[in-house]
């Protein structure tokens, strides 16, 4: 198939000028000029973007429907929608909705820019009158909270059809002889987006600051702070507000590698002044835990309901809605803490002295590459032994504690990744990775075991029958097993991590910088 | 992707019309929707204005590895799409009956397709052949229209054996009333009977002009007269074939 390409208008064009420039080869039939708002949405993360999809609202008269490009050549797909789409398991079944999910995840489907359209629908037809391309022309005006902003544009876009790519090369090959038109290579969702204050993938979760190995560790350690601290301050509203779980869960991680960075390179920035902020950002972290914690819960609870069969997944309802309920609560007593006082007051002088020139600590001058190495490399062995010194039998706190080890390293390599070779980096976190996911499987199964025993009573309080006991007795058994299998599996991917093959390759990688 | 076969041994029961119209409907609620015409006469593709021509016709298109991909077209309607006919497709049996596996061929064709379609349709030539036992192989429903005379009832159980033959286990078979002419009082009577038959879907298709001008409109009659009692009632028989399978995954 043809990919749709588009001609910007540079002079004065109506329909009847195109359907003479392509007669006689083409015969073109023209619809009637109709009025349409296209609402662009994207997680906030740009999942759709990145995937090289656009999923546009568009409001037509009375109808509203969900229409998909998926990246590459394929057709779009458009659906009618009855009720308002918040998350992609919202839009109605089918392919539409499975490739949204694919690339969208968990995250809610957000609106980046709104753009009126005044379109016209010129159909190019063979003999028995079947369209073989579409032309539209159209009038496209970004629009800000409902009204015009920034300068509108008028063009040509051709959609070709499946299975008539010929019709539609040779439409487009015409077209480009058009005096009037020239190619148009502008993104209509970065235009609309634009409008609203955002470009395309101007948000990411994962580290990425650029360092020069012989720069003063206490300047690269203060952008390392500065970047956590704008993906810190990018997922408060959204945490707020609820909009989707990976908001909490993104700041959560963005406060964690701040302590990360506070605690592991302790001594490149000026003590005294850091210091009081280590405290806070426990008291951050802290108050994020309850509601996460529910929320990964949740999330486990309804992949688990999806497979039953439906008289078992409606004996887990009660303990949905008591969960849910909980964690209404839990989260917003985290919402009141994000609005309080003391959090304004820690971004506002956190913000200060990240910005304020000062003097570093005592390794503050030293370069980055030097502190970086020894710094990872100390992660590493501390790991090791506290790994090793592990008994045979899993034992919940100290893997607990190994698994925030670990993360302390994976920040750490994640933090100077721009100092080593990237695909080595990116193999050694991949192996660590494994290694984590491993614990986190663990903890969250014996947590979740917990806390299902504890909710018992509460469950029967609450008014729930004996069904919903069975089944979460049912679950209680699983965890226990899935318990038991995470534990072997971290067992066996540690003794790789901790052998000597990765001590060597770690080694060898964090010494050799500035390879690029 | 859910593989829905209109199809039955007698012609001229208004096959065509209701696999047409079905993925009309199907396409307009926003599913991706194949149509694929297997009738050398090429009605569905003559409705969706394509020509019905399939390069190298059903031999090359059941080799193992050709892709029917790009040998699909998009029609007018937004997320259907077409596989056309071809006249070549009168030996289909015999292009089946040389290859390995031939009851199964049209689901191995249809395989690929998963992840693009949600709906696909088969409009089946009427006989019993190789070609309709591949059909039945490849669905997951089995559409049966039914006029009300006594040859086409008998055709309907005659449909049901060779199903349960050659079919599988869960194919689901839903046969419906077609072309009803309620002023016949042999077809009143036939309604009767048919309504005491469980596996039918209540909805009947009448027989009306409306659904006639289908060849001179060139479109489905949901398309062109969709208030009229015809284009209802074929919304009536997707919405309860939908209702039927629900559940069913």
């Amino acid at each position: 198939m043809v990919p749709p390409l588009r001609f910007v208008v540079v002079g004065r064009l109506d329909a009847g000028r195109i359907a003479a420039w392509l007669a006689p080869t083409w015969h073109v039939t023209a619809g009637r000029a109709a009025p349409l708002v296209q609402r662009y949405l994207d997680t906030f993360d740009w999942a759709l973007w990145r995937s090289g999809g656009r999923l546009v609202l568009e409001l037509e008269g009375d109808q509203t429907r969900m229409r998909w490009q998926p990246g590459g050549a394929k057709p779009a797909r458009t659906v009618p929608l009855a009720q308002e789409v918040r998350f992609a398991a919202d839009l109605p079944g089918g392919v539409l909705r499975r490739e949204v999910a694919a690339a969208a995840g968990l995250r809610a489907l957000l609106p980046v820019g709104e753009m009126r359209v005044r379109r016209k629908l010129l159909r190019v037809v063979d003999g028995e009158g079947k369209t073989l391309v579409r032309l539209w022309l159209e009038a496209v005006h970004p629009l800000l909270r409902g009204g015009p902003a920034g300068p509108e544009r008028t063009r040509v876009r051709v959609e070709p059809l499946v299975g008539y790519a010929r019709a539609a090369t040779g439409v487009v090959a015409r077209l480009q002889g058009l005096a009037e038109l020239a190619p148009d290579e502008r993104d209509d969702l970065a235009d609309a987006a634009a409008v609203a204050g955002r470009t395309p993938g101007d948000y990411s979760s994962r580290v990425l600051v650029e360092l020069v190995p012989d720069q003063p560790a206490e300047v690269a350690v203060r952008r390392i702070l500065t970047h956590l601290f704008a993906t810190l301050r990018a997922n408060v509203e959204g945490t707020v507000l609820d909009l989707d779980s990976e908001f909490l869960h993104d700041l959560r991680v963005a406060t964690r590698r701040t302590r990360t960075c506070l605690g592991q390179l302790r001594g490149v920035l000026p003590a005294a002044k850091v210091e009081p902020f280590v405290e806070e950002f426990r008291w951050l972290a802290g108050l994020t835990t309850p509601c996460r914690d529910l929320d990964v819960f949740l999330l486990e609870l309804q992949d688990r309901r999806r497979a039953l069969p439906a008289s078992a997944a409606a004996a887990l309802e009660p303990l949905l809605a008591h969960l849910r309920k909980t964690r209404a609560a839990a989260h917003g007593e985290l919402a009141e803490a994000l609005r309080s006082a003391r959090f304004r007051g820690l971004l506002e002088r956190w913000g200060k002295l990240l910005t304020r020139p000062a003097r570093g600590g005592k390794e503050g001058a030293l370069p980055i590459a030097r502190v970086a190495r020894a710094r990872v490399l100390r992660a590493y062995r501390r790991l090791v032994r506290h790994g090793r010194a592990l008994g045979p039998e899993p034992q919940v706190q100290a893997m607990h504690q190994l698994r925030i080890e670990g993360k302390k390293l994976r920040y750490l390599l994640e933090f100077f990744a721009s100092l080593w070779e990237a695909e080595e980096t990116a193999v050694l976190v991949g192996q660590l990775k494994l290694v984590q996911d491993a614990l986190g499987a663990y903890h969250d199964a014996w947590l979740q075991h917990e806390r299902l025993v504890a909710l018992g009573d509460e469950i029967l309080a609450a008014g729930a029958g004996a069904s919903t006991l069975l089944a979460m007795g049912r679950l209680i058994a699983d965890l226990e097993r899935r318990q038991a299998r995470e534990a072997e599996s971290f067992f066996r991917l540690f003794a790789d991590f901790s052998a000597r093959p990765v001590r060597v390759r770690l080694t060898r990688l964090v010494e050799r910088v500035g390879v690029a | 992707m859910r593989v829905i076969a209109v199809w039955t041994i007698k012609g001229g029961v208004g096959k065509t019309a209701a696999a047409v119209n079905l993925a009309y409907l199907s396409a307009t609620e926003g599913l991706r929707t194949l149509l694929w015409d297997l009738d050398p006469q090429g009605a569905a593709s003559f409705y969706f204005r394509v020509r019905a021509k399939v390069k190298g016709g059903g031999g090359k298109l059941l080799r193992r590895s050709a892709d029917l991909r790009p040998l699909v077209r998009g029609t007018d309607v937004e997320n259907l799409d077409l596989l056309p006919a071809d006249f070549l497709y009168r030996r289909l049996d015999l292009e089946l009956d040389a290859r390995k596996d031939p009851e199964e061929r049209l689901a191995l064709k249809l395989a690929p397709l998963a992840d693009e379609y949600d709906t696909v349709l088969l409009d089946c030539a009427p006989s019993v052949s190789l070609v309709s036992e591949s059909v039945l192989r490849a669905a997951d429903v089995l559409v049966v229209p039914v006029i009300p005379t006594t040859l086409s009832l008998r055709g309907l159980e005659q449909v049901r054996a060779f199903a349960a033959r050659a079919g599988r286990q869960s194919l689901v078979v839903l046969p419906f009333l077609s072309m009803v002419d309620r002023r016949k009082t042999m077809h009143h009577e036939a309604v009767e009977l048919c309504g005491a038959d469980a596996q039918f879907l209540r909805t009947a298709i009448p027989m009306a002009s409306v659904v006639e001008r289908m060849g001179v409109r060139r479109a489905p009659v949901v398309a062109y007269a969709p208030s009229s009692e015809a284009a209802r009632a074929f919304c009536g028989l997707w919405a309860e074939l939908n209702a039927r399978l629900a559940g069913r995954g």
